[in-house]
């Protein structure tokens, strides 16, 4: 069952083509791998899955549903089904670890506070991130800043999960947590794109991978082929030949 | 050099339109956001503490000492025709009519629009903007209306405050250097002045406080490029605002003046 297809995808910026009609599918509970050079737009295509940028033509299927006509307020719905995991992790500084997790659940669900706490609680456990309910953004480490913004990207329980450059700049012990964390939720049934640059990643967590260069998706595998295949143009990337 | 001035001058009223139309478009969004539940009260109480209470030091300092400087100047100016007398009068309707509103505004602009347009402007360059909407949140509700909306309410407030304390600091000078008596001071200024000096001077704080807000929230909302792009917009933001108070209030006194004339 496909969940998340994208259809004659073009962006351009000023005078600046990024994408040349983009066509993607990914599958319920699959993990795509998206990479490619810096500047491709891999993160653009990824924002533009909930709507965060339009595309200047072509489509964007959620669920069967054209999420590009959309307005601000009716992306809500999608929103709350589909999650998106920031770079910097995008935690609201003037907020304690509890507050921003509990932001989604004071906005769309009728929880009360007691119920609210036990459910943080329980999810900076499973990201062992026990203890800093009270601290500020900007007394966490970068990695314990990435893993908040995941814990608080998929409090609500998404169906789906937009992973932007999660490992970027990690060490290997969080980056490791990332991953099982990935793993996890994909055991659980969701369905996930992961931008990266982080090869041991993509092949750790992803089912297939997908490569964007000079606008369009030029290449793709599972990760089995690709592991085997020693050549071709998803090879010479991974391998650094080419960007 | 005239193709590069040509050039110069293009590039600023691209920007002037650009400005003028993003404003209207977030004035429009916010008018439609706010008819809408869910409304943050919490946030715009918090706002109300931020922008106003913060602000009551500063505007008691500016007019403190305009309400001085004026029954000063207006003392040494008019003893020499022995017309000292009408420094109540004149001081009063000066500070209700238009250097209240205008000092509270820019003290605000100053204060406020740079500390709106610095902090949205952050919140945008770290993704926190994007982080709202992804989480199926609307940033003009939470961002936008609570700061726009405080300056609306606080600005009226401060306005007053302001009108007062020049008030009283020009009945200290009229005391201390014109030998004024205190109660004859107060006297004048309550038969001179009229409850539409007073309104003037609050609707015009209303307005300065929604272009203020207004433009603090845009530039914040566009900022891009880093702590610089930040630095960059809470200047602009700050110039516009100023820029606003000041030509706005002209047109202002044109209006009011218009009203007066009609309603009389």
């Amino acid at each position: 069952m496909v969940v998340i297809e994208v259809k004659d995808f073009t962006k351009s910026f000023g005078q600046k083509t990024i994408h040349r009609g983009v066509n993607l599918t990914v599958n319920k509970g699959e993990c795509v791998g998206l990479i490619g050079g810096s500047g491709s737009g891999k993160s653009v295509i990824l924002r533009s899955l909930i709507g965060l940028e339009k595309p200047n033509s072509g489509q964007v299927l959620i669920h069967g549903t054209d999420i590009v006509p959309l307005k601000e307020d009716q992306l809500t719905d999608v929103r709350k089904k589909v999650a998106y995991v920031f770079q910097g992790g995008a935690l609201f500084d003037s907020m304690t670890v509890e507050e921003n997790l509990a932001y989604p659940l004071k906005e769309h669900t009728k929880l009360n506070l007691q119920d609210i706490k036990k459910k943080i609680t329980e999810t900076l456990k499973m990201f062992g991130l026990q203890g800093s309910e009270k601290l500020m953004p900007a007394s966490l480490s970068g990695g314990m800043q990435k893993r908040v913004g995941l814990a608080r990207a998929i409090i609500m329980g998404p169906e789906v999960v937009l992973y932007d450059e999660p490992t970027a700049g990690l060490d290997p012990f969080n980056t490791k947590k990332i991953q099982e964390t990935i793993l996890q939720l994909k055991k659980s049934g969701v369905t996930s794109i992961l931008v990266t640059h982080d090869m041991p990643t993509a092949f750790a967590v992803c089912d297939r991978m997908v490569l964007l260069l000079n606008g369009k998706i030029v290449a793709q595998g599972t990760t089995e082929e690709l592991q085997k295949d020693h050549s071709g143009i998803m090879q010479t990337f991974i391998t650094g030949e080419e960007a | 050099m005239i193709n590069q001035l040509s050039i110069n001058i293009g590039s600023a009223l691209t920007q002037l339109v650009e400005f003028i139309g993003g404003l209207g478009l977030l004035l429009k969004q916010a008018w439609e956001n706010i008819k809408s539940r869910p409304f943050y009260f919490g946030l715009l109480i918090e706002q109300i503490y931020h922008i106003g209470v913060r602000s009551f030091p500063l505007v008691f300092a500016t007019a403190f000492s305009t309400g001085m400087v004026m029954a000063l100047q207006f003392g040494l100016g008019l003893q020499r025709f022995g017309g000292k007398y009408y420094v109540p009068k004149i001081v009063a309707l000066s500070l209700l009519r238009e250097l209240g509103p205008v000092f509270a505004g820019l003290m605000v602009a100053g204060r406020v629009g740079a500390g709106i347009t610095a902090e949205v402007g952050s919140m945008a360059v770290t993704q926190q903007i994007d982080a709202i909407r992804a989480l199926g949140t609307s940033p003009i509700k939470r961002i936008v209306i609570p700061r726009v909306l405080a300056c609306v309410i606080v600005l009226p407030l401060l306005t007053t405050f302001a009108d007062t304390v020049g008030i009283f600091s020009s009945v200290i000078i009229g005391v201390s250097e014109l030998g004024l008596d205190p109660m004859f001071f107060l006297q004048k200024v309550v038969t001179t002045v009229q409850l539409l000096d007073f309104m003037s001077g609050i609707f015009k704080s209303m307005f300065f406080g929604l272009f203020i807000g207004l433009v603090g929230c845009y530039y914040g909302m566009k900022t891009t490029g880093g702590t610089q792009g930040v630095g960059i917009a809470t200047t602009k933001s700050v110039v516009m605002s100023s820029l606003f108070v000041v030509v706005g209030d002209f047109f202002l006194t044109k209006f009011f003046w218009v009203i007066e004339r009609w309603s009389s």
